[in-house]
């Protein structure tokens, strides 16, 4: 057998191909054509929400009074000057201190949902 | 050829009417899951069969096949309009089987490729009964170099270029080593 290269050409053609194991194919599939897609899924909370919202439409009413009204950003300018002087006044840093203070307590106490259970809820001011 | 400028669903029918590979191809970039489905019933046999020659690991050899394919699947855009996507197939297998290789070379003192295999001469193994199990035997105990490129020659139908392509060597070094190959093929089982 296989003394010319004729016969060990046609040897080797006739030689099956090795199995593939078993579940290959799928486990190919499946990490290809039928891979779950990725999708980008933004994760906030309610709150988180809220704040994105208002920080979003006090940007827009900013942008709007600029352009529209005369001098509201000169107003604006001296205003923030002013706050930022306000900002860095000792008895301001103090009470923004205390703040800090009473947001941690509540989301200590809220297991951090920003969220208190008060016991007398239920009880509202009348106006 | 301008597959690219094709709409998705005229790719699909045509991939569906005459699936050669090429449309296969054009079908899977343009969003049709079943056509690179298609691809891996067609190759996923001959990829492994491949990798197990190279590797010689029937778990490494699945690994790789794996590999190629997926490898494969996230740049099926890079893909040469006109190439044959069985020697592209090859060419990722072959990698893969060629890293792994390397790593293992790098944990132990494996073979890597245009290395000769230390353990059992063709001679030796070829002793078995069975015509074809010697043969295969003798292409299992043949040097890296020499096996891939003799399961090549088998997968790919005597066509030396795409082989080359695949072992990215010249088609001469190609024929040497088929021929090589063979001569080793046929001593080991002349003595048996």
């Amino acid at each position: 057998m296989n003394e010319d290269m004729d016969d060990l050409d046609r040897a080797l053609f006739a030689l099956p191909l090795a199995t593939s194991p078993e579940g290959l194919r799928a486990s190919i599939l499946s990490a290809t054509v039928f891979a779950p897609s990725r999708e980008f899924v933004a994760v906030a909370r309610p709150w988180e929400m809220w704040v994105g919202g208002v920080a979003l439409a006090v940007a827009a009413w900013l942008c709007i009074a600029i352009v529209a009204f005369k001098g509201f950003a000169a107003a604006l300018s001296v205003n923030i000057d002013l706050a930022f002087r306000a900002v860095g006044d000792p008895s301001t840093l103090v009470w923004f201190a205390l703040g800090c203070v009473v947001t941690a307590s509540v989301w200590y106490v809220g297991d951090g949902n920003l969220r208190l259970r008060l016991p007398f809820r239920g009880v509202r001011a009348r106006s | 050829m301008a597959l690219g400028l094709l709409d998705p669903p005229s790719l699909v029918n045509a991939a569906i009417a005459d699936p050669d590979d090429g449309a296969l191809v054009a079908a899977a970039i343009a969003g049709a899951a079943e056509a690179f489905g298609t691809l891996v019933e067609r190759y996923d046999r001959a990829v492994y069969h491949l990798c197990l020659r190279t590797v010689r690991d029937p778990e490494e050899a699945r690994d790789c096949t794996q590999e190629a394919f997926f490898k494969a699947f996230r740049s099926l855009r890079t893909f040469k309009p006109g190439a044959k996507f069985s020697t592209w197939i090859f060419t990722i297998a072959y990698h893969a089987c060629c890293d792994r290789l390397g790593r293992r070379k790098r944990f132990s003192d494996a073979e890597m490729p245009d290395k000769a295999d230390s353990g059992l001469g063709p001679s030796q193994i070829a002793e078995q009964n069975d015509e074809a199990r010697a043969l295969r035997a003798a292409v299992e105990a043949l040097p890296e170099k020499y096996r891939t490129v003799i399961t090549l020659y088998h997968l790919q139908g005597r066509r030396y270029e795409e082989i080359a392509t695949v072992l990215d060597v010249p088609i001469g070094t190609v024929k040497t080593h088929l021929f090589r190959a063979k001569e080793l093929l046929r001593k080991a089982l002349t003595t048996s």
